[in-house]
């Protein structure tokens, strides 16, 4: 898929959405629930978790689908987006934050299970790549902000170093992902 | 880093922070906007970055609670809307500052343009005693705050060719705002359908709100081309089942055109013969007086397509093209009517 159609499509998608078309939000369902739920899988570690983050997420899209602005990013971006918060609030109630360490250490990165488009399917690929070759330590540290909200204070305590050093470790790992990201000619919009 | 929100910065592009005060700082720091332009880009890429199909039950779940929290609509009227408010965002999406200076039929601008059509949408929501969304009133630069929980706009984005919507003319966001709100009422109100409200145009004429969604329909495709027309694109057609809508109204409308016109004629049809997509074959009474049930005194044939332009005064009746049979005088009087049923 192109990145011109897939914006034509989230374009669209958006108008149905307003507009209270159903078939728009079984559309966005099938494109994008995959990436969503393995999302909120990664981060809850819990099947019944993922599928709650990624049914409000899908649920706050067709409740107020006017928030999503196709011009700042892709729709599968703002669902992910929705169930990755969705996903860290249910963590938080469940689980205290002592957890992660060990959540971070038994997560290996898990091969895709479905991937339903070729562009999206090679991007995502390429990330995989990229986050696996980032040295561990950046990699420890993104996990932390992103996949468990922390900032980089909390990140500084999780990992028992000082704050300087977990902001550092933090943004170089997040500079340097962009970066190797867009040496590889990706950009967002074909997300 | 005295004064920046350091420790939110990242909370901020993830979308986990919507502190106004952290907005309104990275939007006036270029530093910060730096870096939350990183952030929000890699966690883009991050969130895409695995697949894993949900159990199938999950999607019939969803949908049961989706429906729970706003209703379907039921309705098909606002197909053709909903189609071109989508095609013309997608086309406002990729005008540069430039684009949006240019200038159009009717001496306008384009930015001029796409407020006259926000104006002619909203018009239609005020005849139905809708009142404003408390977005519209926002000043320009309050605007362009992310809404809680909205995705940023991140200014590293305008890297992207479709991003850079937080720099659009305030045209743009007023034409969203308004088509946006009359989408979601009517999506949520099909009772409403049959509600009058005033058509835009010239002759003031109220006609039930699904025909005004036509012609919001049709407005829109119409300036969607006077757009493509001033940044040297090629127009695009409605699918042929909105564009038949479109060109129907137009035919009915006629009648009483012809005689607001005073070229109506009581008890004469013209046949009418829309070809190729969108086409079908009308009796067109040439006024709203009673009719005679005579034959047509004329034949007029041309592409559907073509004679949705000439409603709209896009295409002068002599360059139309359209074949005509029988009482020549007639069929240009219906014609030069019909090109007067544009929105201006």
């Amino acid at each position: 898929m192109s990145e011109v159609r897939s914006h034509a499509d989230d374009v669209r998608l958006r108008a149905m959405l307003v507009a209270a078309d159903e078939a728009a939000l079984t559309e966005a369902y099938d494109r994008h629930a995959p990436s969503a739920y393995a999302l909120a899988a990664r981060i809850t570690g819990d099947p019944c978790c993922a599928e709650d983050a990624v049914q409000e997420a899908f649920v706050e899209l067709w409740r107020h689908p006017e928030r999503f602005d196709p011009g700042a990013g892709s729709l599968r971006t703002w669902l992910c987006m929705l169930a990755r918060r969705r996903a860290i609030d249910l963590v938080r109630r469940q689980s205290a934050q002592r957890t992660h360490l060990t959540r971070l250490a038994g997560q290996a990165p898990t091969e895709p299970t479905v991937e339903d488009d070729v562009l999206g399917a090679a991007q995502a690929k390429a990330v995989r790549e990229c986050v696996r070759d980032l040295p561990q330590l950046y990699r420890d540290a993104i996990a932390l902000a992103y996949y468990y909200g922390l900032s980089y204070r909390q990140v500084a305590v999780e990992l028992g170093v000082p704050e300087g050093t977990a902001k550092s470790r933090l943004r170089g790992g997040l500079r340097l992902l962009a970066e190797r990201m867009e040496a590889q000619g990706y950009s967002l919009t074909g997300q | 880093m005295s004064g920046h929100p350091d420790d939110l910065l990242e909370a901020y592009a993830f979308g986990d922070c919507a502190d106004p005060s952290v907005a309104a700082h990275v939007g006036s720091c270029g530093a910060c906007s730096a870096l939350v332009s990183t952030a929000a880009r890699t966690a883009a890429w991050l969130s895409a970055s695995h697949f894993e199909a949900p159990p199938i039950a999950l999607r019939s779940r969803m949908l049961t609670a989706a429906r729970s929290a706003r209703a379907p609509s039921i309705s098909s009227a606002l197909d053709a809307y909903a189609a071109q408010v989508a095609s013309f965002g997608v086309l406002l999406d990729g005008l540069s500052a430039r684009d949006w200076q240019a200038p159009v039929t009717g001496g306008r601008t384009v930015a001029e343009l796409v407020s006259h059509l926000a104006a002619n949408d909203a018009r239609v929501a005020d005849d139905l005693g809708l009142s404003a969304p408390p977005s519209v009133r926002l000043s320009p630069s309050a605007r362009l705050s992310p809404p809680p929980g909205g995705l940023l706009p991140v200014a590293g984005l305008s890297s992207s060719p479709v991003a850079g919507l937080s720099s659009s003319p305030v045209a743009r966001l007023e034409w969203r705002d308004r088509s946006d709100r009359l989408l979601r009422t009517v999506g949520s109100r099909a009772d409403l359908l049959g509600h009058p409200v005033r058509l835009a145009g010239r002759i003031p004429v109220r006609r039930p709100l699904r025909d005004a969604l036509t012609q919001r329909a049709f407005e829109t495709w119409i300036h969607d081309s006077d757009v493509r027309e001033a940044i040297a694109l090629p127009p695009v057609s409605p699918p042929p089942l909105h564009l038949a809508r479109i060109v129907a109204l137009g035919l009915a409308l006629l009648p009483g055109a012809m005689d607001s016109a005073g070229r109506g004629r009581p008890g004469t049809t013209v046949f009418v013969r829309l070809t190729g997509p969108g086409g079908d074959s009308f009796v067109v009474p040439m006024s709203a007086g009673p009719a005679s049930g005579g034959s047509p005194v004329a034949e007029i044939r041309l592409p559907a397509e073509r004679f949705g332009r000439l409603l709209a005064g896009r295409i002068p009746v002599p360059a139309s093209a359209a074949e005509i049979s029988g009482d020549r005088s007639a069929a240009l009087d219906l014609l030069a009517v019909a090109a007067t049923l544009g929105c201006e």
